[in-house]
């Protein structure tokens, strides 16, 4: 026999009361004067056996229904009174939030959650069917077998409870049990409504709301730091701006925020103050001197011991280094810039006409002319070379490209009126097969159109959305026909499904080739507003810019439920860096009642006692829920029938 | 002195008694003529009966008309009234103290022998007191004089309470006093072994007594009609019981029957007559009625 509330048993001790009743009030009684005690004695000499017996009686039912009394408050439950439950099937749904790291006066939230769905489960019989799933912005099902979820982290992303719900939902619905129980244990923060929306949940499925939030928790975070820049020049300076917000129910006075900066293990750290209203928020500004070539890491952190310690500190990350150098090799070079085969691309790397810069510019193009007869300058340190009508190669630049690609580089490559042939050739000497050209196709009379590609690619994916920019607007009036080699990729392709755009990878570099030219020889495509966003993302997706450059921000909701969610901060990825910070929803603390959820996700409330009290803190929630198979009842029907029996006995016995 | 004699004698009281006339139900031996019809046949003034003559009888008392007429020898027999010796046996135990009803058995029984005193005196009748605990503690020969009411009186009004009854010892004492045949009234609460006190009453018996009890119960002792933890106190011993009064209520009654049925079952098998009283009915009420029914049977 288990307790849920064994401390009543303590309770017990009351069983001296009626004990100390019997001995001390046997004492006491009031004398009447007899003539004789003939007729008392032969009365006591009959029934003496009896009535100590009765006195005994009525001492062991007074104790027993003390003892009783302190049992009764102590809700015992006996496990053998499961029963195999096969016909049930209980979801359980624990909310494994960055909120959940809330600490009460019985700890972390979440560790109370798994506390409280162990003594939820406890109940069930071994053939009740169990799904257990934690949750934030997605849903992470887990082996109840395992039981590694009673020691479970938070996962650090923001609440979804549509996931949540709709993720129980699917699983009731596939069930062919009987009865269905679906569990949720939350803080019921409000901002998990709305999001993902689902669908009713069917009548037969018993929905039960555990509330484990504290109703004003004292917190403030930093909701967002944003640099001016996430690439900067060398020599450039930067600002930082950061959020402060103060989410609790009192003013927060001077708060402390401290701007922390670090690399190569040099640190840097600033300080100020900000006072903040409950539910307002504030805007800390940092001016950046320069720095050093390189990662410069850090975090803004507010500095206060509150409830939600996870959004205390937000992390961020700049990268000091110089525009990408690309080297353009041009075809086809003519004495006017204007005519030059290069002279639209050029300007659309360096996003500035011939002669100028433009700082924002990633790219630093060096453009160097084919037809000179001299070797390719130095490929060390290009971010990509990028080959506009040529024709042909010497076979040491085509070795040497090759090897560059191998290496990591990146190659794209423009087809023109020189014709592909040659330079395939040299390339595949070089390891680098694209295919067989087929040489220049004229349009006649309609002219070539990309007619499909694949959307996800990073190349095409911004324009997904044809308001953003129809890619099949673009003309081209000749193209180099191709047949891709077995080992390339055909990424886009015109209407008659000849290649477009294909990419060959090579070693730890990739190439990409157009079946057109990049100036105005064979279409008006590079008069286009498309043009400059299409030849950036050919660029950005060699370069890796496409993915979000050297420096990506990353928040946890958006990590796919397959991944592994890390904690915040800054991570090295090799290529780049990628910063890890929170939903800043998941710090307000606006929370929502059962009877909003119920609203919002449509299903019953099951647990009247729940919605009763939404707001009950954690410290209060153990043993609220009745066990299935707690016998209090029992013990309550036992204490009645002895205090019958005890009334009764006790109006006809003696002392 | 436990109470004063002017407590024993209400003028009302008496008042209402006085035409009530006791009769014993036997013949008594008696040397006043009175009501009381004389034990001793065939000598007085009044024809009673025939019988048959047999040997040893007086000659002068064959009736020899009747023998001319039926050849047969009849002696007559006659009855004389005559005055009666009372005695008035007064139990002074301890256990007569008992007083829960706000009078006690002792005051109740002295007021009762003095209203017997006073009626048997009104009739001319002799009558003495006895004082009985576990012996004799006083005892007044019966007299017809009318200072004996005086006597009786101060005799009641100078006891106090005395050791634990031995009926069994008291009783033959007080036969032993009470040489002449009569009536003897016994004013106690009988709270002896019934053997005992079975032995006493034959012991009066034997001595041709007629013997009347009235017995004398406080109403506790009788019915118990307590609830409650009790200290129970012995007024004769000193011992004490604590117990709860309801639980043993019914117990106590059965037993308080059982003996008193035995003990009235003694009585009759006896031809004595046994009034019960409790110091919680009239006195005047209970000897009236208990008066009246007795001159109805004779």
């Amino acid at each position: 026999m288990g307790f849920v509330q064994a401390g009543f048993l303590t309770a017990a001790v009351a069983v001296a009361i009626p004990i100390i009743i019997h001995l001390v009030f046997g004492q006491r009684a009031r004398r009447v004067d007899l003539g004789t005690l003939r007729f008392l004695k032969i009365a006591l000499s009959r029934n003496m056996r009896r009535k100590r017996l009765k006195r005994w009686f009525l001492l062991a039912l007074r104790v027993a229904a003390v003892s009783l009394l302190a049992l009764l408050f102590a809700r015992p439950f006996l496990a053998a009174l499961q029963h195999r439950d096969d016909d049930r099937l209980v979801v359980m749904l624990i909310d494994c939030s960055a909120s959940m790291s809330q600490q009460g006066s019985q700890g972390r939230a979440l560790d109370v959650a798994a506390d409280r769905a162990r003594q939820i489960l406890v109940p069930y019989g071994a053939g009740a069917e169990v799904q257990l799933a934690f949750f934030d912005h997605s849903v992470h099902p887990v082996k109840i077998e395992s039981g590694d979820w009673e020691a479970a982290e938070t996962c650090g992303s923001s609440t979804d409870y549509g996931a949540a719900i709709g993720w129980a939902r699917d699983i009731c619905v596939q069930s062919t049990r009987l009865h269905k129980d679906v569990y949720l244990l939350t803080d019921l923060q409000r901002c998990g409504l709305g999001r993902t929306p689902a669908e009713a949940l069917p009548a037969e499925i018993r929905m039960h709301v555990v509330d484990l939030g504290a109703p004003y928790p004292r917190s403030a975070a930093v909701t967002r730091v944003t640099p001016s820049r996430l690439v900067v020049r060398p020599g450039e300076r930067i600002g930082v701006a950061a959020t402060i917000f103060n989410a609790g129910q009192f003013p927060i006075q001077k708060l402390p925020v401290v701007f922390h900066l670090e690399h190569a293990g040099r640190q840097r750290n600033w300080r100020t103050q900000v006072d903040l209203e409950p539910g307002a928020s504030d805007t800390v500004e940092f001016e950046l001197p320069q720095f050093d070539r390189g990662v410069w890491q850090g975090y803004v952190m507010a500095e206060i011991d509150d409830e939600l310690p996870f959004d205390n500190r937000r992390h961020f990350a700049v990268t000091v280094q110089p525009p990408l150098d690309v080297l353009v090799i041009d075809g086809d070079p003519t004495d006017s810039p204007v005519t030059s085969e290069t002279y639209f691309l050029e300007s659309a790397i360096r996003l500035a006409p011939a002669g100028e810069t433009y700082p924002e510019s990633p790219y630093l193009p060096q453009v160097v002319s084919a037809s000179s007869g001299n070797s390719l300058p130095s490929l060390l340190g290009k971010a990509a070379v990028v080959l506009a009508n040529v024709g042909n190669l010497p076979q040491p630049d085509a070795r040497r490209l090759g090897e560059y690609v191998k290496s990591g580089g990146s190659l794209l490559i423009f087809s023109g009126d020189r014709g592909d042939s040659g330079l395939f050739e040299r390339l595949a000497a070089a390891g680098l097969k694209l295919g067989e050209s087929l040489g220049p196709q004229r349009a006649d009379p309609v002219s070539w159109r990309l007619e499909g590609w694949e959307v996800d690619h990073p190349v095409f994916s911004p324009f997904a959305d044809p308001q953003y920019g129809d890619l099949r607007r673009l003309t081209f009036r000749s193209i180099t026909a191709m047949k891709p080699d077995a080992g390339t990729r055909v990424l886009a392709t015109f209407q008659d499904g000849s290649p477009a755009l294909i990419q060959r990878d090579h070693g730890n570099g990739k190439v990409l080739w157009f079946a057109s030219a990049c100036d105005r020889d064979w279409g008006d495509w590079p008069t286009s507003r498309l043009y400059v966003p299409l030849v950036h993302q050919l660029l950005g997706y060699l370069t890796g810019l496409t993915e979000g450059g050297p420096i990506r921000l990353r928040e946890t909701d958006e990590f796919a439920p397959s991944e592994a969610v890390p904690a915040p901060g800054v991570y090295d990825r090799g290529d780049y860096h990628e910063v890890v910070t929170i939903d800043p929803r998941e710090s307000e603390t606006d929370r929502c009642s059962i009877a909003d959820l119920a609203k919002q996700f449509r299903f019953a409330i099951d647990d009247q006692g729940d919605e009763a009290s939404p707001n009950l803190a954690v410290a209060g929630i153990a043993g609220r829920e009745l066990r299935r198979d707690e016998v209090w009842h029992w013990v309550l029907l036992v204490l009645l029938g002895i205090l019958l029996i005890e009334g009764f006995v006790a109006n006809r016995s003696t002392g | 002195m436990s109470f004063e004699t002017q407590d024993l004698v209400d003028p009302a009281f008496f008042s209402r008694l006085e035409n009530i006339q006791l009769r014993a139900r036997a013949i008594v031996e008696g040397f006043l003529h009175g009501l009381h019809r004389s034990p001793y046949l065939g000598f007085s003034v009044e024809f009673s009966s025939h019988r048959e003559y047999v040997p040893g009888d007086d000659p002068k008392h064959v009736n020899w008309q009747l023998f001319a007429r039926s050849r047969r020898l009849y002696v007559k027999e006659y009855s004389a009234e005559t005055n009666m010796n009372v005695y008035l046996f007064l139990d002074v135990s301890g256990s007569m103290e008992c007083a829960n009803s706000g009078r006690s058995k002792l005051h109740y029984g002295s007021a009762l022998a003095a209203a017997l005193a006073h009626l048997a005196l009104k009739q001319r009748d002799a009558v003495g007191l006895t004082l009985v605990a576990d012996s004799i503690v006083s005892h007044l020969a019966p007299r017809a004089k009318p200072q004996q009411l005086d006597d009786i009186l101060c005799a009641i009004a100078a006891t106090t309470a005395r050791p634990p009854s031995d009926a069994s010892k008291a009783l033959h004492q007080a036969a032993e006093l009470a040489s002449r045949r009569g009536m003897v009234v016994i004013v106690s609460d009988l709270f002896d072994e019934l053997p005992a006190i079975v032995e006493g009453l034959e012991h009066l018996q034997f001595r041709n007594h007629e013997i009347l009890i009235f017995h004398l119960l406080d109403p506790w002792e009788r019915d118990l009609p307590l609830s409650g933890n009790i200290r129970f106190h012995d007024l004769e011993t000193g011992q004490e019981l604590v117990t709860q009064a309801e639980g043993i209520q019914q117990a106590y009654r059965r037993a308080f029957a059982e003996w008193r049925d035995a003990l009235d079952l003694e009585c009759r098998s006896r031809g004595i007559d046994r009034v019960e009283l409790t110091t919680a009915d009239p006195l005047d009420q209970s000897l009236l009625d208990y008066l009246v029914k007795r001159a109805r049977a004779y």
